[in-house]
């Protein structure tokens, strides 16, 4: 066993090790190190082929057409893209925007730029089970509504989000359809054949590909049209300009080929992790799970510690990488918006820690996490005075506290 | 000439479509296939040929006089 463990796979993931073998074709002059828009000679047409190769191995995995994909340095720029793109576009036909108080930054940052421009940007907050209230969004739509952005997974909880009705309402509204999928793609099955989906935002660090590249899946048909956000070249049809990272894009594309083919047997194994972690600690007094199984994908339980804060677990926790809160905001000290959205209460939030397994996780190291988190718990609960109190029968909720 | 059954009509579509449709034509078909190509886009005449040269595939015969451009590929690369 390896320390520390890694548990951080909604943060990142490891490439494959085939992912890795085939970038490093794509890099030296041995290699095929062309810029696919090159041409005149050998090397572009050579790049060219493989980036094409890549866009139908993730159109693949989707159930959508290669021409559907536009290919970006990821899901936050992607999220960026569609979001700012539809509203410019559209901006003649309406300025409404519907999207939810989770979603991930990329979103809620792009949302809150583009009220700052004039925009009206409604946040629905979700169920206690972190879903969306289907009648709420239908009663939100305006006349003006142009587009509804909501994210398949939570990058904090993995609650899926039920984005067959969602597209239902937007279709009959006649409003474009945005997911932020980065946390659901190669992890749950995806058809866009079956699904009206206009837009469709992912990346390839969360499923063992390389960072710093990702996609925008943009209908063709009926056509979806959006404003490009960057410019110079016209390329991946005028919508995303700059020269494409060939030997990223063959990373991302076999990833995802690799995702095609172990999608069902990673889910079913890592389930199977879940469930083992989850019956190791459900015991522990005063222990919160903040993950509805029912709904939500195996590889992120998150569950909250009464009596402990956060950070001192996640020191205490050294040999786990672990995190409390997305990855984006851990550096600051304030309580996940997720969970204080789903009603957590803040002592709660801060308590809260975030497991998300992966396709290397083994079942030796879930074994000794549940192992590790009793040890800690029972030591940093020794030493609060809260959980002592809690213990003597205080009621918590009734302290008067008072500052001196 | 005998076409194996094999014909990808690109009408109405516009560039980079036909080349990216092309590229995974050829992929799908075996090694010796000959490929008849229809095509009414204007960067085709210059782009199949260029095609054919870089990525080694037999360009046949070319008809760019109607309306509606034809090309005969013969798939002779392994890809």
């Amino acid at each position: 066993m390896k320390f520390p463990i890694y548990l951080d796979y909604a943060a990142t993931t490891p490439v494959e090790f085939e992912v890795m073998k085939e970038m490093m074709n794509y890099l030296t002059l041995e290699g095929e190190f062309g810029n696919p828009a090159s041409r005149s000679h050998k090397f572009g047409w050579k790049a060219e082929e493989a980036v094409d190769i890549a866009r139908n191995q993730i159109a693949e995995l989707i159930h959508a057409d290669s021409r559907e994909i536009i290919f970006t340095s990821g899901a936050t720029e992607s999220n960026n893209l569609a979001i700012k793109g539809i509203a410019e576009f559209y901006k003649k036909k309406g300025n409404h925007i519907i999207t939810c108080s989770t979603e991930h930054k990329a979103t809620l940052d792009t949302c809150r730029y583009l009220e700052n421009k004039g925009f009206d940007i409604t946040y629905l907050n979700p169920l206690q089970n972190g879903t969306i209230n289907i009648y709420e969004l239908q009663e939100k739509i305006q006349k003006n509504t142009i587009l509804v952005s909501i994210m398949h997974v939570n990058n904090e909880i993995g609650v899926i989000q039920d984005i067959h009705k969602i597209s239902k309402i937007c279709q009959s509204n006649n409003i474009l359809f945005h997911v932020d999928a980065a946390q659901s793609i190669g992890k749950i099955n995806i058809n866009l054949k079956q699904l009206k989906i206009d837009l469709m935002s992912f990346s390839a660090h969360k499923i063992y590909g390389p960072k710093g590249i990702g996609g925008l899946y943009i209908r063709r048909k009926p056509r979806v049209r959006l404003s490009a956000q960057i410019h110079g070249g016209g390329h991946e049809k005028g919508m995303r300009s700059g020269t494409l990272p060939v030997h990223q894009i063959v990373g991302m594309g076999i990833a995802y080929k690799i995702a095609k083919i172990k999608i069902n047997s990673d889910f079913n194994y890592i389930k199977h992790l879940r469930n083992r972690l989850w019956n190791g600690i459900k015991n522990i007094e005063e222990i919160h799970l903040n993950s509805n199984f029912e709904n939500t994908v195996p590889h992120i339980l998150n569950v909250s510690f009464n009596y402990v804060e956060g950070e001192s677990l996640i020191m205490a926790l050294k040999n786990l990488a672990v995190s409390s809160g997305s990855a984006c905001t851990s550096s600051s000290l304030e309580a996940s918006y997720v969970l204080r959205s789903l009603g957590l209460k803040d002592e709660l939030a801060h308590s809260s820690i975030r497991f998300s397994l992966g396709r290397f996780t083994t079942k030796e190291e879930i074994d000794y996490t549940i192992q590790l988190i009793h040890q800690s718990i029972n030591r940093l609960r020794n030493l609060s005075p809260l959980w002592e109190m809690f213990k003597s029968g205080v009621d918590m909720n009734n302290v008067n506290w008072t500052h001196n | 000439m005998t076409v194996d059954n094999n014909v990808l009509d690109l009408r109405k579509l516009r560039c980079p479509e036909p080349i990216m449709l092309l590229r995974k034509k050829i992929r799908e078909i075996k090694n010796g296939t000959t490929l008849l190509i229809l095509s009414d886009d204007p960067s085709t005449i210059r782009e199949i040929p260029q095609y054919c040269k870089f990525m080694h595939h037999k360009l046949l015969k070319i008809n760019t006089k109607d309306t509606i451009y034809k090309f005969w590929i013969q798939k002779t690369h392994k890809m």
